[in-house]
């Protein structure tokens, strides 16, 4: 799936023109406060800029309904947010059911991302690095066209860094990745590395 | 996930709140049932009451007591009157007492049926009466014969349209009553009474009633244990009078100063009842109405609490691709889940506390039963509080599509 900003405005940033292709994996750099994570959200058509273009496979999703976007985002992207966002009375695994996989799927990515013993727990009494595995395990379930990550590794440990990221970049090569990261460790898995500042007009 | 076990998982997981929103839209919903019971019990009894004769003759109580229990068959047992009274009245005789003062004119007679009320079968009214039963005035709605006779001999009995069906008898039929007395539990040994006639529909408590002659009446009452008059088996409850009119002010001085009777004057008892009942009325319905805007209120504000407490949720779930109809079809079935276990749990609340406050209320309300309360109003008010409680989700689903995603989904 290929996504594309044009002309927008917004009251954070200005972009003239970003283009992701079909499958590329982009990261997106820059400092606290740049607007890295509106970015996203405006890429996943959660935030809708005050002018400009969101394109989803050429189609501007300002001409969609919000039925029509809402379908189009569950059927062909897959987000981790920064704030991990489970909601904290289902248990790790039925956070994982949430994004629509089915209970086998679901308990197949929690065991993936080493979290076996975890399925029943509520997602309140994990470590924030559980969470986020948590986390990554329920776009891992959703598996769509495009993947919107934002900061995935920012409370791992080298190694569970090192098995996440490995499990996100294992899907399929047509999988569109962008990802919001400040985390060096991730870079070498990336086909563009883009800092903010280059994309805001 | 279905939407169905997210709202279910919901309110599993978040017990305590759910719990209190179902027990206070429970005992509220079944308080405004109860409330609603007692006002159409109490507005019921003006569709059933007889509008025969325009005056009644009972024992010494209030006029508003002799007034339903003699036209709608209402209360316990009644207590008794002389039937010497009923037959110089019958007789139109000259009236003497013992200082010697004679009463004859002043009034006139023109119509009087005697009412003994000797026990109740399966809610219905055991009388004994005369034959000038059937020719009460104004005859419309005033009891006439449909099938066989009026019971002129011991042990028959006439029946009201009501009971065929209730009790699938028919002319010809046993039916195994006991007779019961004033101030008294006690029954008589049960005894058998022949069905020889039935009455045709009048809308009104005459339905209700089981008729059989004096003497059987007095007879039963008789042999029951416990009962003791000065005036033997030969009394009765009641007796329904026309009085021409002019001649009732004389009457009632007469009836109500020289003798053990008491008189109730049918339109100015209702009349009275009425003002009794239309204040009463009005307070149940403001009672009703406040109860309805508090738990109106309390729902919307536990609605509004939990979707302020689940604005991240909502987000998260748009963000994974649930639209806002999803969401709206949540709060709804949420919505339903408490709105269906308050409905049942109310239902239950209802049927332990109805009789203990029917019981209070006492005699001034009539039984309930299937013609005054319908199954169907529960079902209605059932459905009304659903509707109500599934309303209620209207102004968060509201809130939940004014609600910016992105910036709640950063925490801002």
């Amino acid at each position: 799936m290929e996504l594309r900003l044009r002309n927008i405005k917004t009251a954070f940033f200005n972009i003239k023109d970003l283009h992701i292709a079909s499958g590329e994996r982009l990261l997106i750099k820059g400092p606290s406060g740049t607007g890295k994570t509106t970015l996203l959200h405006l890429l996943a058509g959660l935030y809708l800029p005050s002018s400009g273009e969101v394109l989803w496979d050429k189609t501007d999703i300002s001409t969609l309904s919000e039925n029509q976007v809402s379908h189009f985002r569950k059927s062909k992207m897959s987000l981790i947010f920064q704030n991990l966002n489970l909601l904290p009375y289902l248990t790790a695994l039925e956070n994982i059911e949430l994004g629509g996989a089915s209970g086998q799927l679901a308990q197949e990515k929690l065991n993936q991302v080493g979290l076996a013993e975890k399925s029943v727990a509520r997602t309140q009494s994990l470590s924030l690095g559980e969470q986020q595995r948590v986390a990554v395990a329920r776009s891992l379930a959703q598996s769509q066209e495009v993947l919107l990550a934002d900061e995935p590794t920012s409370s791992l440990d080298d190694v569970n860094a090192e098995q996440v990221t490995n499990l996100l970049f294992n899907g399929s090569s047509k999988q569109s990745i962008i990802m919001v990261s400040h985390d060096h460790r991730v870079e070498k898995f990336f086909t563009r590395i883009v800092d903010m500042k280059e994309i805001m007009a | 996930m279905n939407l169905f076990r997210l709202s279910f998982l919901y309110l599993k997981r978040h017990l305590f709140t759910t719990v209190v929103t179902i027990l206070s839209l429970g005992i509220a919903i079944a308080a405004v049932t109860v409330l609603m019971k007692l006002e159409v019990l109490s507005h019921s009894r003006f569709d059933t009451l007889a509008n025969q004769g325009n005056a009644i003759v009972g024992a010494k109580s209030g006029g508003i007591d002799i007034l339903l229990g003699a036209l709608n068959f209402e209360g316990d047992i009644p207590n008794y009157v002389p039937q010497n009274l009923y037959e110089t009245l019958k007789a139109k005789k000259e009236i003497s007492f013992e200082d010697q003062t004679k009463f004859k004119d002043g009034f006139s007679i023109t119509h009087i049926t005697p009412i003994l009320v000797f026990g109740k079968y399966k809610g219905f009214t055991l009388v004994g009466t005369d034959e000038s039963l059937l020719n009460l005035t104004p005859s419309e709605n005033a009891p006439q014969l449909d099938k066989g006779s009026f019971p002129q001999n011991p042990g028959e009995v006439l029946v009201g349209a009501s009971f065929p069906s209730a009790e699938a008898v028919e002319v010809g039929s046993n039916i195994y009553v006991h007779a019961n007395i004033h101030g008294s539990t006690v029954s008589s040994s049960a005894f058998p009474l022949k069905v020889v006639g039935i009455l045709k529909p009048t809308g009104k408590a005459w339905d209700q009633g089981l008729y059989t002659n004096l003497a059987t009446a007095q007879t039963a009452i008789a042999v029951t244990p416990g009962y003791s008059s000065i005036w033997g088996p030969k009394v009765l409850s009641y007796f329904l009078l026309n009085i021409e009119i002019g001649g009732e002010d004389s009457f009632a001085s007469l009836i109500n100063q020289r003798t053990v009777a008491q008189i109730a004057f049918i339109e100015k008892e209702k009349s009275r009842l009425q003002d009794l009942t239309g204040s009463n009325q009005s307070l149940q319905l403001l009672i009703v109405g406040i109860l309805l805007a508090l738990s109106t209120l309390t729902v919307l504000a536990v609605f509004f609490t939990r979707i302020e407490a689940r604005t991240m949720e909502l987000a998260v779930l748009r963000a994974l691709g649930y639209s806002r109809r999803d969401l709206t079809r949540l709060l709804f079935i949420e919505g339903i889940w408490i709105g269906a276990i308050s409905i049942a749990l109310a239902a239950i609340v209802e049927l332990i506390l109805s009789p203990f406050i029917l019981k209070t209320v006492g005699s001034t309300l009539p039984l309930v039963t299937s013609t005054n309360f319908p199954p169907w109003m529960i079902a209605v008010t059932g459905a009304c509080a659903l509707v109500a409680i599934i309303l209620a989700s209207l102004p968060p689903v509201w809130k939940l599509y004014r609600q910016d995603i992105h910036t709640t989904l950063r925490n801002i």
